[in-house]
């Protein structure tokens, strides 16, 4: 892989939160001059504990907050820059959120759902992404079956849930998903469906992934290359085998360490 | 087991009656935790894991809780024969508890040392001032390094881990036979994680205390605990030494389960699906709990499995592991 073919690449972006308690102000600065690039096809991992920054990478990816400054590049274009907002590229770049149980409208039925985001990209545009007859394929290739379109979300476990949410995200054929913490919210033994459904769909859609979680264990898993937030810093971005086995920070050691495995750590 | 038994549960089954309908809830739950041991309890959601941890010191809703087998032993009491008064001199003092998320569990407007203060108070026949100091001995235990300012901050100026130490101190601090602790981590981060697990295994060896330790996280269970068992839809599928359940797991849940998670310490294996749903514990289906999505089901598992002692106190529900077909 060279640099030509980065699909995404974040230049030195940065994002303070500013917030006013009682004449108190207080600076978070959440993202620290952070960045990264993501190769066509591959996963990249984001990983870090609460507070490091892993969320408002992907608000500021998603245009769901404004950068302060830098650059993200996505595809050859500018898509983000601190001077006002250039036009986002809708239903090219989707995402799949940790709780399916709030990011799906109790009210709509599941085709409603799943179509929702072809309403948001204008008509000029729509032939390039799904259409409505994607919508059957899509259900089947997350492991749905027809008769569900016509259900609402609470009939739906949450696995199953889940499955809708990345039927959505992937109607618009989006060249990038961005799954926050996508097992997070999961049972243990639903987990893995999710898991090889993602594995499943990259290799047979050719997607891109950035893979955002907390969990060591899926991240080893699924990723290619992985990032280490920590406090707003990306402390390093290597390849799987790299982190896992030689991770040069110390943080990255110690949070390593602390990941508790079934194999590793017995009491005898 | 050298250690005498504090908690010894064997057999008990309770149900939930919900508008007319009576749902099996646990069904024949063994367990047994012996002093300064720490026992694990793994299950998906929806298990039994945490009603099984209410029944220990009947917190479960009294209206529609109804225990229909078997008993709970608790250092001597009869738990399930006992009054409500008996078992309410129990809670906080011979038994402690930590839940999940340290803030709910905090009075929000009151300060951490005021909290200690009156749970101590209320435990003990000690002085105000003698109280006081067991504040500060208290906060010291779980390693909070600067007790004298943590006394007079409120549960919202603190981390997680420090909100979770402070409730582990309140738990601790009357010094109970049995501490049960539902996701004590699950809402920390990682390196606080693993900080909180140490800081549980230190007390319960300087205290004797047994603890029974519950987890969906079979990586938690395995740093920590000595023993594990496992559950199922209200079941015991499995039960004996960690090393043994998480090395050579005999049940084919547990076999699965394994298979399923990714684990950080290792990468070249695919993952596992279980197939199938839980099962609605509304309609349970007849038999083993687990055949349904079981792929060594054969005739025998119409019939429930009984748990079977297969070797050093290792027992498992499954026919398949039994080889006089289930005559024991």
């Amino acid at each position: 892989m060279n640099h030509s073919d980065a699909l995404l690449s974040v230049k030195s972006i940065n994002k303070t939160f500013i917030t006013q308690n009682r004449g108190t102000r207080n600076e978070n600065h959440a993202v620290k001059s952070l960045s990264f690039e993501i190769m066509r096809g591959e996963v990249f991992g984001l990983v870090g504990e609460s507070g490091s920054g892993k969320s408002t990478i992907a608000n500021l990816l998603m245009n769901l907050e404004t950068l302060d400054s830098g650059e993200i590049v996505f595809d050859g274009t500018a898509i983000a820059t601190s001077k006002g907002i250039p036009k986002f590229p809708y239903g090219d770049i989707q995402i799949v959120f940790q709780d399916p149980r709030s990011s799906l409208d109790p009210r709509m039925n599941v085709r409603d759902i799943i179509e929702e985001p072809l309403r948001r990209v204008s008509i000029a545009r729509k032939k390039e992404f799904g259409s409505s007859s994607d919508v059957l394929k899509l259900i089947q290739a997350v492991g749905l079956r027809e008769e569900h379109l016509d259900r609402k979300p609470h009939q739906f476990s949450g696995g199953q849930r889940q499955r809708i949410a990345i039927a959505r995200a992937l109607i618009t054929r989006p060249k990038l998903v961005i799954l926050d913490e996508p097992t997070s919210a999961l049972d243990i033994s639903v987990q893995a469906q999710v898991i090889n459904l993602l594995k499943t769909l990259q290799d047979e859609l050719g997607l891109t992934y950035l893979f955002i979680s907390h969990n060591m264990g899926v991240v080893k898993y699924l990723c290619d290359r992985v990032g280490v937030l920590y406090q707003g810093e990306l402390l390093e971005v290597e390849t799987n085998e790299t982190i896992f086995t030689v991770p040069k920070q110390d943080y990255t050691k110690k949070l390593l360490a602390s990941v508790p495995s079934m194999f590793e750590d017995m009491e005898e | 087991m050298m250690n005498p038994l504090i908690l010894d549960i064997q057999d008990l089954s309770l149900s939930f009656q919900t508008s007319g309908d009576e749902v099996s809830i646990l069904r024949n739950v063994k367990l047994q935790i012996a002093a300064g041991e720490i026992v694990g309890l793994v299950g998906e959601s929806g298990s039994g894991k945490s009603v099984t941890a209410l029944a220990i010191s009947k917190l479960l809703p009294e209206k529609i809780t109804r225990f229909t087998n078997g008993s709970i032993d608790f250092d001597g009491v009869d738990i399930l024969q006992s009054d409500e008064s008996a078992i309410a001199k129990l809670r906080g003092k011979r038994i402690g508890f930590v839940f999940q998320e340290p803030m709910t569990a905090l009075n929000p407007t009151m300060t951490i040392g005021n909290q200690l203060f009156h749970v101590i108070r209320r435990h003990s026949n000690l002085s105000k001032s003698e109280a006081r100091t067991k504040v500060r001995k208290s906060l010291e235990e779980v390693l909070i390094s600067k007790p004298e300012i943590v006394e007079n901050q409120y549960p919202f100026q603190l981390s997680g881990g420090m909100r979770q130490r402070v409730v582990i101190a309140m738990a601790m601090s009357a010094n109970p036979a049995l501490l049960i602790a539902d996701e004590p981590t699950t809402a920390l981060d990682v390196t606080v994680q693993a900080e909180i697990l140490t800081l549980i295994e230190r007390l319960a060896k300087n205290h004797g205390t047994a603890v029974l330790l519950i987890s969906h996280d079979l990586g938690v269970i395995a740093k920590t605990c000595s023993r594990v068992t496992v559950l199922y839809a209200g079941e015991v599928v499995e039960s004996g030494n960690v090393a043994d359940v998480l090395r050579s797991p005999h049940h084919p849940y547990t076999q699965a389960l394994i298979r399923s998670l990714p684990d950080i310490a290792t990468r070249e294996r695919s993952l596992e699906t279980i197939m199938g749903e839980f099962p609605d514990l509304r309609n349970r289906p007849s038999g083993c709990i687990y055949a349904p999505r079981c792929p060594k089901k054969f005739e025998k598992c119409s019939q429930s499995p009984t748990l079977v002692n297969i070797n050093n106190l290792y027992e498992v529900a499954c026919w398949a592991e039994q080889p006089t077909g289930g005559v024991a």
